[in-house]
Formats: C-alpha cells, structure tokens, sequence
C-alpha cells in the first residue's frame, strides 16, 4: 500500500492508494477475461480491501505492527491488574446493558470516542520513541473500547 | 468469530439460546448463559466481601466475582457481572455456583481445567476458564487483604526479597 512502517498514516493518500490500486485490479474490469485472469483479480481484489482496512483501523493497524516488530500481542491469559481501567470498562459496560436511554447512549459514545482519541494519540507517541511494550499495553485497551464501541452499535441499531 | 460475540455481548438477553446453540456452544454452557446463576453485585466496601475483577486483554473481556465470607471462613454467597462471550459466561455463572458453600481455602483449589471440563469447554476457549479461576483468586486474595492487611503486605515482602 506504498505506506511507511510506522503509526503515523495519512488518511487520504491511503485512501488514493486504496482506490488507484482498486481501479486497476477489481473484478468489474475483467468479466470478460479468462478465468485465470478474474481469479487473481478477485484476490487481489479482496487482499486489497484487507490490507485497507486493517491499515486504516488504529487498533488493527497497531496490532499488525507489532507483529511486524516482532511482538506477540497481548494473549487471552494476560492479566493486567489495572483494577482502575477495569472498573471503568465494567461500568461503561453496566451502563449499556441498562435499558435503551438515548442521553446515556450519547454520553458513552462521547466518551469511548474521546477515550479512543487519547489512546491512538498515547500509540503514536509509544511506537515513536519505539516503546512497543507500552503501544501493546495501550492497544489492549483499545481492544476494550472497541468491544465497547461495537455492543453501542448493536444497541443504537433498532431491534 | 464476530457473531459470537455479538451473542455474547449482552448478558442476560431471554431467547437467544438457540442462536448460541446454533453456533456450537456445549448445552451446559448454553443453560449457564440462558439463566445465569448469582447474577449481580455485593457490596464490595463490605469488610467480608471480596471483589475479583479481571479482563482478557485479546479479547476486551471483563468480569467481576464476588463472594461473601461468614466468620468461620465459609463462603455463604457468591456473585458475578461478566461481558464477553458465552464461554466466559458461564464460566462466571458455573465458578460462582461451586465456591458456594466452600471455604476460602477449598474455593482456592477450583482450576480452570475443573471448569473448562464440567462445560466441555473447546481449547480455543479455555481462556475463559482461566478467567474464571482468576476471577475467584483476585476476590479471595482481595477478601483476605480485607482481614489482615499487614499480614498480608508483610508476607509480599516476604515473597518479593
């Protein structure tokens, strides 16, 4: 996707290199070619929409780099005893499960936003001076507010 | 993998345990996250209540175990909060049920593998019974801290020099 290794990203030209390379590979342009053809222009098709969106996302783009450094992200048995971002995490998530409220809904959506800004913010910083024990901390509570930011979608979604 | 957690993302939902069932969930976990057991809070500035909160950091799971403590040392109640997939569920739900009644001293003998065998967990959700064994050690380490703190502190240092 022609991006530097780093955190850092600029939306627009991922999003220029996204559709340039999509304009030159998609399925629509090789109907009538040989099936080999609109084969590999399927894969490349739909590798690149994974390497977008996973570029594009902080959190995903965050995780993909570690491994690139060569670090093991969090694993499931990990336990951070940072009982004060739990406590946080466990009322946001009590606060949700309650009934539908719009202002409460709104009021949360503000503050995973806000919290999220701050994380991604801390990440560039860690990957900056090269700190990726820190950025692998701090994306596993991203990890957190994007579980968090999903139920609110499923919530705000009328049932 | 998006799916189950979307099912399991809110706890306590009536109905949904065909769609759980649907997605190969073991029965028993199914009933543990249909109609949970000692669902909910105890007062956690309670001197005899202890208070485990743990997250999974792969996954953004939290949950929180709760157990209350008579004075001879008997847990008499036990409750749990948990917001991941129904695994974790009911890993909460079934830890809760069996420190019931134990002391604190039995309930610290409950591994993970106990848990991930009675819900015939498959390994790629073993980490939710592990969860749920670090959900009782935190509230039981969190109690004792609650009923001697210098001895607790002091046997740290003891551990850390």
């Amino acid at each position: 996707m022609d991006c530097d290794r780093s955190f850092r990203i600029d939306a627009q030209q991922l999003q220029r290199r996204f559709r340039s390379l999509q304009r030159a590979v998609h399925p629509d342009r090789f109907g009538q070619r040989p099936p080999k053809e609109q084969y590999y222009s399927e894969q490349h098709s739909s590798l690149i929409n994974k390497a977008y969106q996973t570029l594009l996302n902080p959190l995903s783009r965050g995780l993909y780099l570690l491994e690139l450094n060569g670090v093991e992200p969090a694993q499931e048995t990990d336990c951070d005893a940072d009982s004060v971002f739990l406590t946080e995490i466990m009322e946001i998530n009590e606060k949700l499960a309650e009934p539908k409220n719009e202002d409460i809904l709104k009021e949360i959506e503000t503050l995973i936003k806000v919290k999220q800004e701050e994380l991604t913010k801390d990440v560039t910083a860690a990957f900056e001076r090269d700190d990726l024990q820190e950025a692998k901390k701090l994306l596993a509570k991203m990890k957190y507010f994007a579980n968090l930011e999903d139920k609110l979608k499923n919530k705000k979604m009328p049932s | 993998m998006a799916a189950l957690r979307a099912v399991g993302a809110v706890l306590l939902r009536p109905g949904r345990g065909e769609a759980a069932a649907r997605l190969g969930y073991h029965k028993k976990v199914v009933d543990h996250y249909e109609n949970p057991r000692n669902v909910g809070s105890l007062d956690r500035n309670a001197k005899n209540v202890g208070t485990g909160l743990v997250g999974a950091p792969a996954c953004g799971d939290v949950m929180k175990l709760q157990v209350e403590v008579d004075e001879n040392g008997r847990i008499i109640d036990a409750r749990f909060k948990t917001f991941g997939c129904g695994s974790a569920i009911a890993s909460s739900s079934l830890a809760t049920e069996w420190v019931k009644g134990k002391t604190v001293d039995e309930a610290l003998k409950i591994k993970n593998t106990d848990i991930a065998k009675e819900l015939c967990l498959p390994p790629v959700k073993l980490h939710c019974s592990m969860l749920a064994e670090d959900a009782i050690k935190a509230a039981l380490a969190d109690y004792k801290l609650k009923q001697d703190p210098n001895k607790e502190e002091s046997e740290k240092k003891a551990n850390n020099a």
